[in-house]
């Protein structure tokens, strides 16, 4: 229909009608008819002529009656727009609406994706820094420590689920006694390595080829495919944990072995030299490391009181023990170090800004993702471009991490006395929401280990006034007169002391309140369904006596 | 003497309204007749017909319909609605005002024609 009859009038009109439908710019059924329209005009007006040259002549005419041809075109298309149906008027406004708003949210994403990141500083080097501070080679712990993993060789099937060494059948003790023969040299090595004063492991620089340092990394973050700094750090380190573990078992079995003979001296010291091996670990490398590194000290704790509770320890070996156990740990520093993982967020900072615009840099998309706002904001402020700046970000950050290590020295009990939760810090993005969770675990894991150790030190003072006086003491506070603690043991789950019940001259019952801050009498701590667990949420944590497992 | 300027411009639908009253025609038709009533005094530019027609339309004051002539010509037909009538009614009154008014201030000279 669009081109109809076109022979029956001149070319000059025929241009004409093209040219004013041209300008019309509307949809293709309107057009042709429209055209249709015109041209049977023309053919009208034309009808009367004559002679062709007549025709042309009127023609032209006409035509200068119709005007300029645009703005007739531009005349008709606006007429035809308001002829549509209401409904299809409300679809095309919808649609615009529509479309309007994806160009508005295309306009707001683009803006986290111009620009590029300037990375100055290399977070792996630092954090080697760190690790390290400062300290010899020589006095590293770690390679001895991975030499010793590497002398481990393989373990019988199912040996970690045999049961105590007394308890095992002819063919589990042969199996258990020729695996620790056979890597009594890696045993040997660990108990070197432990005599160590620090640990610190070396990160491995991203791979990357020649270049600066800021094009190093960028072009390693290349090879990365935009995986985290920290990712990476943390699949350098996640093989190696388990031979940790493994090595840290093996040990057990030979502190049983030992206990066994009747050997209380080796017994502790292989009980001790695990301890130590988990104080090492948890050093101020990655989160993951030292969260290892406290549930290896936790084992060597067990162990400590297991050889307490299963052989007679004479006085000097308990005074030793008690004297190497105090010696471990630094009780009045945060027993997590934090300082790796904010060095990982400084790098995300800086991967995730520009160095342009207001506050030392513009957001771009990682960085807005996770300090953008949580998680309603989130998408608010993304909206109304209300992206917080590099400066901003590096406050809340530092104002994080300061909470985080004031957290870290309030005790469980003081938490919920005085409201203080880790949860009441700036919690207002992605990014905090994420990591509060694993500190909250970390940082439950201390809190038991603290209260685990003071139970241990505590276990061995009531030893020593055992083997002095031949009886129990009365109460918790004799120690301290006797001069064998220097304070009260300390629960951190209460109020007070680690709760000490004398129930005859022999026999006691030494607990922590745990997990439900309440004193249920020495009741074994239980999980929801009620299994007995030692650190179950319900229920006393007890110490002593030993619960063999 | 003809009005092609914007005084036609004003009371162009209303002609174009009064026209299509009296029977259905095409835009062809529709410039003759307004001629041919006019003594040729009023002429609707061929430029201002069609977007006049399509807006009355889009207003549903009229309605059209694609006819087959005898001749065997394709035309569209344009007729008056119900609505397009009363709005008819309503314009000639204001038209009738504005005669009125405007015969007072010029002596009558609107009622003598």
């Amino acid at each position: 229909m669009e081109k109809k009859d076109i022979n029956s009038i001149p070319a000059i009109v025929q241009e004409t009608i093209d040219f004013v439908i041209k300008k019309m710019r509307y949809r293709k059924k309107v057009r042709a008819d429209v055209r249709a329209e015109l041209e049977a005009h023309f053919e009208d007006a034309l009808a009367d002529c004559g002679t062709g040259e007549e025709q042309r002549d009127r023609a032209k005419q006409l035509i200068e009656e119709f005007g300029d041809g645009k703005v007739l075109g531009m005349l008709i298309r606006r007429a035809k727009k308001r002829c549509r149906p209401v409904w299809a008027r409300l679809m095309i406004r919808t649609c615009q609406m529509a479309g309007l708003c994806v160009l508005y949210f295309i306009f707001c994403l683009s803006r986290l994706y111009i620009g590029s990141p300037t990375i100055k500083v290399d977070t792996i080097a630092q954090l080697n820094e760190v690790v390290k501070q400062g300290h010899e080679d020589s006095l590293n712990a770690l390679p001895g420590i991975e030499q010793a993993i590497a002398l481990l060789g393989p373990s019988p099937k199912d040996l970690w689920l045999y049961p105590l060494y007394r308890d095992m059948n002819d063919m589990q003790r042969q199996n258990v006694e020729t695996y620790l023969t056979q890597n009594q040299s890696a045993l040997d090595q660990l108990r070197l390595a432990v005599q160590k004063d620090h640990y610190w492991r070396q990160y491995d620089p991203v791979p990357v080829g020649l270049g600066d340092t800021g094009a190093k990394i960028m072009s390693a973050r290349r090879l990365l495919k935009n995986v985290e700094l920290s990712t990476y750090l943390v699949e350098q380190v996640m093989p190696k944990l388990p031979k940790y573990r493994e090595l840290s078992f093996a040990m057990k079995r030979q502190m049983q072995w030992h206990c066994a003979q009747g050997k209380a001296g080796p017994a502790l010291a292989d009980a001790l030299a695990i301890t130590r091996l988990g104080q090492l670990v948890t050093g101020k490398g990655l989160l993951i490391e030292q969260l290892m590194g406290v549930a290896i000290s936790s084992l060597g704790n067990a162990s400590v009181l297991f050889v307490l509770h299963d052989v007679d320890v004479n006085e000097r070996v308990l005074t030793e023990a008690y004297s190497a156990l105090e010696d471990l740990f630094e009780w009045d520093d945060p027993w997590l170090d934090l300082m790796a993982e904010k060095a990982l967020v400084m790098d995300m900072i800086q991967s995730g800004f520009t160095d342009d615009g207001q506050g030392n840099g513009r957001a771009l998309a990682p960085a807005v993702f996770f300090w953008g706002g949580f998680p309603g904001d989130w998408w608010k402020n993304l909206l109304l471009l209300n992206y917080p700046d590099r400066k901003q970000v590096v406050e809340h950050i530092d104002g994080l991490y300061e909470d985080l290590c004031q957290w870290q020295t309030v005790t469980p009990w003081e938490c919920q006395n005085q409201g203080y939760a880790l949860s009441n810090t700036e919690i207002s993005t992605i990014y905090t929401e994420m990591i509060k969770p694993s500190l909250e675990r970390v940082g439950d894991q201390a809190w038991r280990l603290k209260t685990h150790i003071q139970a241990t030190l505590t276990v061995i003072a009531i030893k020593r006034y055992q083997t002095r006086h031949g009886v129990l003491p009365e109460t918790l506070k004799a120690l301290v007169t006797e001069g064998l603690m220097k304070t009260l043991p300390r629960d951190f789950y209460s109020d007070g002391p680690l709760t000490y019940q004398r129930k005859s001259d022999t026999d006691f019952v030494l607990y922590s309140w745990g997990e439900d801050l309440r004193d249920d009498g020495g009741v074994l701590a239980t999980n929801a369904k009620g299994e007995i667990r030692k650190y179950g949420s319900q229920g006393d944590w007890v110490f002593w006596p030993v619960q063999e497992r | 003497m003809k009005f092609e300027s914007q005084l036609l411009k004003g009371i162009a639908p209303v002609v174009v309204l009064e026209i299509l009253s009296r029977g259905q025609m095409y835009g062809y038709e529709l410039c003759q007749t307004i001629e041919t009533r006019s003594n040729d005094v009023l002429s609707l530019g061929k430029g201002t017909l069609y977007p006049l027609l399509y807006n009355l339309e889009a207003k549903k004051l009229v309605s059209t319909e694609w006819q087959t002539a005898e001749s065997g010509r394709k035309r569209r037909y344009y007729s008056i609605t119900s609505k397009g009538k009363r709005e008819l009614a309503k314009q000639k009154d204001q038209l009738q005002h504005l005669v009125t008014g405007l015969d007072l201030i010029f002596g009558g000279v609107f009622s003598l024609a």
